[in-house]
């Protein structure tokens, strides 16, 4: 189902191309970012507004980031499998993608990970029977089978196998500790080692399946990974790897531990699959993964701005002057400002109202709250998810120019 | 005191006239003693009647986009004076050059007087003579809402229809002389109106007709506002907790006396069954919170009544939510979809108003067509017979409608 090549390298960093047997003449440029959803929508984005928000120049790469935990309620096995029965009786075509039609999600590929984007670190547990996820309707337990069976159901364009990840104990171990660094790994990383082995095993043996990612374990220990990798079994129908979650730690030790994961798994059978990361979403962070050769993105940077009514300003292209990665629209100088929030940006907010507009949605929302506050929302994420979108964009062409060196360092030199 | 005594105490003989309209409207068809379709042009768009006007309080509808009311048929949007007044202000307004600049919606706005929250707030309002005083409640600061100052922050505002304030009194108040003090009232504060609107060549005054339920006061609130000569006319000071009977009567006399060439406009009437009897009884424009309200809490409305959409029955539901509703929401989703995100997902709720509003313009174009097509009256009766397949119909209903003709 999912096919990956690549376009240009310059040294680790590289463009390339995923296309997908479900939605052929589609190709998706890397690298880019999986959009992250709840319930299966985009937060505050109806399809109109949402396909205006990811549009590009070069007219590719959204993907659609589902939460399993996410799945597993809405719709969950009883509602799909009714869905199915439904479209049956109506003759419908959309019976080859059920979810993605209940969804409304027809026009997009997705992929399925047991990792929720909204947080810094993994949320998913694990112990020796399963793993298990923490919702809004309670704890949550998965397995292997129903697993299997409900992935099989539902058709992702890309799946990500169930794997033990919560790793945060290695977290703490791996700071810089003098002394501390040499340590055997822990017991905490033996264990999650050994089940994702028995897991990734266990739900990567789907017939014909063509979408599975294969996740690594113990990404921030070196040695374990090592021999994570050795043990497991890396089947020639892996068709990307996960590199995971690197958690929270200093950006200098993070690079370290990329470039030495990327390492192990260039040495192995799985050297010319795409890479996927978790958690690294801040611009920062992305152009140093994209740097070290990271081809997919998740997370939720465009949100999270958002979430305080800020609006992105980093820039897309090579400049010399300063500039703010946000512009803090609460601030009292934009009450009469009727310039749109950025200047030439071609998004739905910025192509239809000003500061000064959005400034009063976010003051007058004392007067009545959530009701302005969907709209306000509307608008930042219209135009924070289209600037995000543009910014992978921006990574694109010039790693296709070769000027991306330079475009990473006046990046981050130049904003504040 | 005899009646008379009365209005010789309180005619004004000196009275302000409206000299110029900013609007045209034309009868194109009747069905009918009554029901009748009007082409309406305002100075910023056409807008064809009888048509229900969403509620956008405070400069948005509810979490829809200006570009999504065009998609779905949307020709006029209401603005609430007092919250505008508010936030953003009648300076900054001035500023941006006025509310349809400022949220970019290039079609109509009808603003209210701000009266409205004169009911609504009561507790917190003095009024007398010269306005009405507001303690607002957020900041305990004191505001006075005068006519001049209402018609000052209207037309910074900007909108095509602005609203006359009015002496409104709940209909169920049951102190008579100081509903007839309203009446009065009332008509003084049109000449005051009159005399401060400052943009008449752009923007329209509609006078409201107030006097309670007393068919004698209403007369002579309509013939002052009448020889007036508004470019249209509001029948106020309805829906408010009277009963049904006493509000078709109502609305019933004030559609017999208002001038046939101009467009009347009964406030507050948004539930389906209300707007079609109104129709029947001659009126041209509706508005209501309502349909979006009720969005927000997971309803959506349908042909047949409404779905609580949260209710676990919608989970395998997956019809669209009304099959002869078009739009983006009906072609795009089911039931069981909507089901999972109302009430918990914003773009549930951004969903569902978008549908209720698509519902509410298709409820008005259906009307239309119907007028035009001379089956005004099969078409009200299978409305009703939807709405109500157990033939219980309330009798108010049957009461207006028998009045025009029309016999369920």
């Amino acid at each position: 189902m999912a096919t990956f090549e690549t376009d240009k390298e310059q040294g680790t960093t590289r463009v390339g191309k995923l296309t997908f047997q479900s939605l052929p003449g589609q190709s998706y440029q890397t690298p880019l970012y999986t959009i992250y959803t709840s319930r299966g929508c985009i937060p505050n984005l109806t399809p109109d507004n949402f396909k205006n928000a990811i549009k590009t120049d070069d007219q590719s790469s959204c993907i659609i980031n589902l939460n399993f935990w996410d799945l597993n309620e809405n719709p969950g096995e009883k509602v799909l499998t009714s869905y199915e029965e439904h479209l049956k009786q109506k003759k419908s075509d959309d019976i080859q993608r059920p979810l993605h039609s209940l969804l409304n999600l027809k026009d997009y590929p997705v992929i399925v990970n047991i990792r929720d984007p909204q947080f810094a670190q993994q949320t998913c547990q694990a112990n020796d029977k399963c793993p298990y996820g923490d919702t809004e309707m309670g704890r949550r337990k998965t397995n292997p089978e129903s697993f299997n069976k409900l992935m099989q159901q539902m058709k992702p364009e890309l799946l990500v196998p169930l794997h033990d990840a919560s790793v945060h104990d290695v977290v703490h171990v791996s700071i810089d500790l003098p002394g501390k660094e040499e340590q055997r790994p822990s017991k905490k990383i033996l264990k999650c080692v050994e089940r994702s082995k028995k897991w990734i095993s266990q739900t990567s043996t789907v017939p014909n399946a063509s979408n599975l990612l294969f996740p690594l374990v113990a990404q921030t220990r070196p040695e374990s990974l090592k021999q994570f990798l050795d043990q497991s079994e890396l089947k020639e129908s892996y068709r990307g790897v996960l590199l995971g979650d690197f958690g929270i730690m200093p950006p200098n030790k993070r690079s370290a531990l990329l470039k030495a994961c990327i390492q192990e798994v260039k040495a192995t059978k799985l050297s010319k699959l795409p890479l996927f990361i978790s958690g690294q979403d801040h611009p920062y962070d992305v152009l140093e993964c994209v740097q070290q050769g990271v081809d997919v993105f998740d997370g939720v940077y465009p949100f999270k701005v958002a979430e305080f009514g800020m609006a992105s300003i980093y820039p897309l292209q090579i400049q010399q002057n300063q500039t703010e990665m946000k512009m803090n629209l609460r601030d009292v100088k934009f009450v009469r400002d009727v310039k749109p929030v950025l200047e030439g940006c071609g998004c739905f907010t910025c192509k239809s109202h000003t500061r000064a507009y959005i400034h009063h949605l976010l003051n007058a929302h004392e007067m009545l709250a959530e009701v302005l506050l969907t709209i306000l929302f509307l608008m930042v994420h219209s135009h924070n998810v289209q600037h995000y979108m543009r910014f992978f964009e921006a990574i694109r062409k010039s790693i296709s120019s070769g000027t991306f060196e330079e475009y990473k360092n006046t990046f981050i030199k130049n904003t504040i | 005191m005899t009646e008379d005594d009365w209005r010789q105490r309180k005619e004004i003989t000196d009275f302000q006239v409206n000299e110029i309209s900013a609007l045209q409207f034309e009868v194109v068809a009747t069905c009918g003693p009554k029901a009748r379709v009007g082409n309406l042009t305002l100075p910023h768009h056409k807008a064809d009647t009888p048509i229900f006007m969403p509620v956008g309080t405070q400069g948005t509808i509810k979490g829809l986009t200006s570009q999504q009311l065009e998609d779905i048929g949307c020709q006029i949007i209401l603005g609430n004076t007092y919250h505008l007044a508010q936030r953003p202000g009648p300076d900054l307004l001035d500023h941006v050059g006025g509310l349809h600049k400022f949220m970019n919606w290039n079609r109509n706005i009808l603003t209210d007087s701000g009266g409205f929250q004169m009911v609504s707030l009561l507790d917190l309002a003095d009024i007398n003579e010269e306005g009405v005083n507001f303690q607002s409640p957020h900041d305990g600061s004191q505001m006075l809402l005068t006519p001049e100052h209402s018609m000052k922050i209207q037309n910074s505002i900007g909108g095509d229809i602005m609203m006359a304030l009015d002496d409104v009194v709940s209909s169920t108040c049951p102190d008579r002389n100081r509903v007839e003090e309203a009446t009065w009232r009332t008509l003084r504060w049109m000449d005051r109106c009159i005399a401060s609107h400052k943009k008449q060549s752009t923007q329209n005054l509609f006078g409201i007709v107030q006097g309670g339920l007393d068919p004698h006061l209403r007369e002579i609130c309509l013939e002052g506002l009448i020889k007036r000569n508004c470019p249209g006319y509001a029948i106020g000071g309805l829906s408010g907790g009277e009963s049904k009977d006493q509000f078709w009567r109502t609305v019933s006399l004030c559609t017999d006396r208002l001038p046939y060439n101009k467009p009347r406009y009964c406030m507050g009437v948004g539930y389906p069954v209300d707007l079609i009897v109104c129709v029947a009884l001659g009126v041209d424009m509706f508005d209501c919170v309502f349909p979006c309200r009720t969005a927000r809490f997971g309803t959506a409305l349908v042909g047949d009544g409404s779905l609580k959409l949260r209710s676990p029955q919608f989970a395998t539901d997956f019809n669209p939510p009304d099959v002869n509703v078009g739009g983006l929401v009906n072609e795009q989703y089911t039931r069981a979809q909507l089901h999972t995100l109302a009430c918990k997902e914003q773009t549930g709720a951004q969903l569902i108003t978008y549908h209720n509003i698509c519902y509410m313009m298709k409820l008005m174009s259906d009307m239309r067509t119907a007028i035009v097509g001379n089956y005004f009256d099969k078409h009200v009766k299978n409305f009703f017979e939807q709405q109500y397949p157990d033939h219980k119909y309330p009798s108010w209903a049957v009461d207006a409608l028998a009045s025009v003709e029309i016999n369920l």
